[in-house]
């Protein structure tokens, strides 16, 4: 499972977050979930992510900025967001670094294969802005 | 031949008649005197006459006498000669022609003639006596003589001497006929003059009073006798005539100013329209003048009757106890007309019926009423202008007055309310008649927000205003109802508005803390099915480090009916979840943005809502009504506020499932293998997304179709239906989305409901 794709999961909701985690990690992602977006800054120090599913509503740093942050770190990390705000509607910061309406998902999904392929497909993406 | 002598006798009367008094004075004493000469003098000369001829009869007698005794030897001695002288001194008595003595044997024994050569025949002696024949005394005596007759003595003797005695007679008659004429003559013009002159005097007087009109003038008395109480009766009654003359004068000319002053004009005209007197004011008037207007008939005048025949109708019918008023329109010179008010009278003018009309100029009149009816049209104009209900009514509560606000709301005319007392004509408003008597009575304006009456269906609300008269003797009140029904209806609708925005609110915040732990629930769950269901590798290995054979695992988690169990939890998580989206749906954290929608996963969703709306289900199962989609291909995104126009959807739904439900009761009955049904409908309409609701249930009839966007319209039982749903609905497209929105149906045949929304949508709209 080495040469599977490292994914990063950020969610608050324990329970939300391991649950993901668990399911993604049972389709041969290499998943690595933290509760905090500080928690995924630090991580992303020592390791490298192809995509991260990212909660917006944060303890201290946002969802949002976490992205645009990590989006500064490593522009090839893809990101799919995953928020319990049915009216969230993408900022023009995530619409330039590449984040579409359909990388948005709101909780609760009925049937988190949405996630699994949507995972896979922007991973399989030629990165449009590199 | 008597009525000759009454012509002779008037004849004489006329030429009497013909004379002044003077000369008639005159001829009266001439002929008085002239007559009573000629009678007295007639009758002087025949008692003259009479006595003349006695005497020569006795003279003659005497004569004859005499002879007889002379003559008395001469015959006794038969003497012829002494008879012959005896005859002869008869030539002494010349009237005596002849005489003759006879004997007793009737012998002439003498005879005397006075003219010798006149011989004339000697009669025969006849009885004594005389005789008067031609002109001549003839007398025969006997001659006695021893009282024995011897002879007889003739003599004839001529009458000149009584010729002679009527010829001075006359003469002297007439010399003092003629005499006394002229004596009268004089002493009557000297007399006349006493007795006529003051008769002339009077008489000039009266021809001069009568020439001159001058009652002033008086006649001279001058005399005591009849004339001169004539006279002074005259004079006394000229002052009375002057007197009166003076008054009457006085008196017309008073009455003539009084009518000629007067401010209307007086005609008076006879049966026939021609006019006998007319006073200054008609003449200024009309711009005739008096002579004018005297040769003019009525109808040239007045042309407001057509002619003269209408005119003598009216005329001929004019009650004679009292005048009668009509309008009339006068004539002026220069053609002008103006419009009078005419009493007409009847008069009795000398015996002659006349009509005396009073014509008053109407002009200012008219206009004033023009302008009090214009001013009256503006008022009941501004008054029937009003949108409110305006009721007059006096202290018993009878109408007065009702305007159009007040016929349309109560379907009473003006003319069928007015007098009534107002909770007969008005039942909505018996209960207000209470402060309507308070409003009177304490003189104070009471006013009634937002009262309710309910007709038909409909709800209607009223302000209500009394507003008493406080004009003193005028007591009542105006009641004034303005209908705030549209205005409670706003206020109902932003009501219902803002509780739906607070309720959305709310749910938002809930919904954010309840999709976490849903998400929670849900992908465990998935996380349990991936585990007992999947084959992967990982769930045998770990199964088989647990010992157990994953495939027992499987079938003992089947024979529990384990992924059963997780899939109906997962169910129910997923009907938590639509709650939550459909609450977030009307919330206003969802509405803060417009956003290009698919129309028809929008209705898509809305079925889906519909299906599951728990007091939906209650009445009416969605879900048993066929749902067909008829969505063209390629229809555009539409800019729209996505819980508002689900929001319309579902509103639309409510009220198809419930007519479908309805006539679904009475059709089953009635028709087999009817399926109720509701056709989505979705196709590029212009520049708009046109999208169709249409049921195949009863329809409704033109009335309910016109009204069912109106709020608080309801055909649905009370308590079922707000009544603001389609209205609501309507709000929001026709107002929130700039779309429009209608409705075809008619009974029988379903309904339709149309909604046009445009593509290209406004981006800077507030919502």
């Amino acid at each position: 499972m080495d040469t599977s794709h490292h994914i990063l999961i950020i969610d608050d909701d324990t329970s939300v977050c391991w649950s993901l985690a668990r399911f993604l990690d049972e389709f041969g992602f290499n998943i690595t979930a933290v509760e905090s977006a500080e928690e995924g800054l630090l991580l992303m120090e020592d390791n490298s992510f192809d995509a991260g599913v990212i909660d917006l509503r944060l303890p201290g740093i946002s969802g949002d900025a976490f992205i645009i942050e990590a989006h500064k770190k490593v522009p090839a990390m893809r990101f799919l967001i995953h928020t319990g705000s049915s009216d969230y509607e993408l900022s023009q910061e995530l619409i330039d670094i590449g984040i579409r309406k359909e990388d948005v998902f709101i909780k609760p999904l009925l049937d988190l294969n949405v996630i699994r392929e949507a995972l896979e497909k922007i991973i399989a993406e030629d990165l449009p802005h590199d | 031949m008597k009525p000759m002598a009454s012509n002779a006798k008037q004849s004489s009367r006329e030429f009497l008649g013909n004379f002044s008094m003077k000369n008639k004075l005159m001829v009266i004493i001439m002929l008085v005197s002239m007559v009573t000469m000629l009678l007295a003098s007639v009758f002087f000369i025949a008692y003259q006459w009479v006595d003349f001829r006695r005497r020569l009869v006795n003279d003659l007698s005497t004569q004859a006498a005499m002879i007889a005794d002379n003559s008395t030897a001469a015959i006794s001695f038969n003497d012829t000669k002494d008879a012959q002288g005896v005859l002869n001194s008869l030539r002494a008595k010349p009237p005596i022609e002849i005489a003759c003595l006879y004997r007793s044997d009737n012998s002439i024994l003498a005879t005397y003639f006075r003219d010798t050569s006149q011989f004339n025949i000697l009669p025969t002696p006849e009885k004594p006596g005389h005789h008067f024949s031609a002109g001549k005394l003839v007398l025969f005596h006997t001659i006695m003589m021893a009282d024995q007759p011897i002879g007889t003595v003739y003599i004839q003797s001529d009458l000149s001497e009584l010729t002679t005695f009527i010829n001075h007679s006359l003469l002297a008659l007439t010399l003092m006929t003629i005499f006394m004429t002229a004596t009268a003559l004089i002493a009557a013009s000297k007399l006349q003059g006493a007795v006529s002159r003051p008769l002339v005097h009077l008489t000039d007087t009266i021809r001069q009073i009568s020439e001159e009109k001058d009652f002033s003038l008086r006649a001279l008395k001058s005399t005591q006798d009849e004339i001169g109480l004539l006279t002074d009766s005259f004079n006394e009654m000229l002052s009375e005539i002057e007197l009166r003359d003076t008054k009457a004068r006085a008196s017309e000319e008073r009455f003539r100013t009084l009518v000629d002053q007067a401010a209307d004009a007086v005609i008076v005209h006879d049966m026939t329209g021609n006019l006998l007197d007319v006073n200054i004011r008609a003449c200024d008037s009309l711009g005739f003048t008096r002579q004018e207007l005297l040769t003019m008939p009525l109808w040239q005048i007045d042309i407001a009757q057509n002619g003269q025949q209408e005119w003598e109708k009216i005329w001929n019918n004019l009650p004679p106890t009292h005048p009668i008023t009509m309008e009339g329109l006068h004539q002026c010179k220069d053609g002008s007309t103006f419009p009078v008010e005419v009493r007409l009278g009847l008069l009795d003018l000398l015996g002659r019926p006349a009509v005396l009309a009073l014509a008053r100029d109407i002009t200012e009149r008219k206009q004033a009423e023009l302008e009090l009816r214009r001013l009256r049209n503006l008022l009941s104009n501004i008054i029937n202008s009003m949108p409110s209900v305006l009721i007059g009514v006096d202290a018993e509560e009878r109408v007065t007055h009702w305007n159009k606000g007040a016929e349309e709301m109560t379907g009473k005319t003006s003319d069928e309310a007015q007098g009534h007392v107002l909770g007969d004509v008005f039942p909505q408003l018996t209960e207000e008649i209470t402060k309507v008597k308070k409003a009177i009575q304490q003189r104070e304006i009471i006013k009634e927000s937002k009262i309710a009456h309910k007709k038909k269906n409909e709800m209607y609300y009223s302000d209500i205003t009394v507003y008493p008269l406080i004009t003193n003797g005028l007591e009542g009140a105006v009641i004034r109802m303005d209908d705030v029904t549209e205005r409670v209806r706003i206020e109902e609708i932003m009501i219902q508005a803002e509780k739906m925005l607070s309720v959305g609110g709310l749910a938002a915040g809930m919904a954010h803390e309840i999709n976490n732990p849903l998400a929670g629930i849900m992908q465990n769950l998935q996380v349990l099915q991936l585990y007992f269901s999947g084959s992967s590798p990982k769930n045998k290995q770990i199964a088989e480090e647990c010992g157990l054979s994953f495939e027992g695992l499987q079938e003992y988690m089947e024979k529990r009916e384990a992924p059963k169990i997780i899939q109906s939890v997962l169910e129910c998580g997923s009907r938590a979840k639509k709650i939550v989206d459909n609450m977030l749906s009307f919330s206003r954290k969802s509405e803060k943005g417009f956003a290009e929608r698919d129309m028809a996963k929008l209705l898509d969703l809305t079925v889906e809502l519909a299906a599951n709306d728990y007091n939906l289900k209650k009445k009416y199962d969605f879900r048993q009504i066929e749902i067909i989609r008829q969505y063209d291909e390629n229809i555009p995104e539409v800019f729209c506020e996505a819980s508002q126009i689900q929001q319309v959807f579902l509103n639309i739904f409510k009220n198809g499932a419930q007519a479908l439900s309805e006539d679904k009761r009475t059709r089953l009955i009635a028709q087999e293998g009817y399926t109720p049904q509701i056709i989505l409908r979705l196709a590029i309409d212009d520049e708009m997304v046109r999208i169709e609701i249409e049921d195949n249930g009863p329809g409704m009839d033109e009335t309910t179709r016109k009204r069912m966007f109106e709020p608080f319209f309801t055909t649905k039982d009370v308590g079922v239906g707000t009544g603001l749903g389609l209205s609501v609905s309507y709000f929001i497209i026709a107002e929130n989305h700039h779309g429009q929105m209608e409705a075809e149906s008619s009974l029988g045949n379903g309904c339709k409901i149309i909604i046009r929304l445009p593509i290209v949508g406004k981006k800077n709209s507030t919502f």
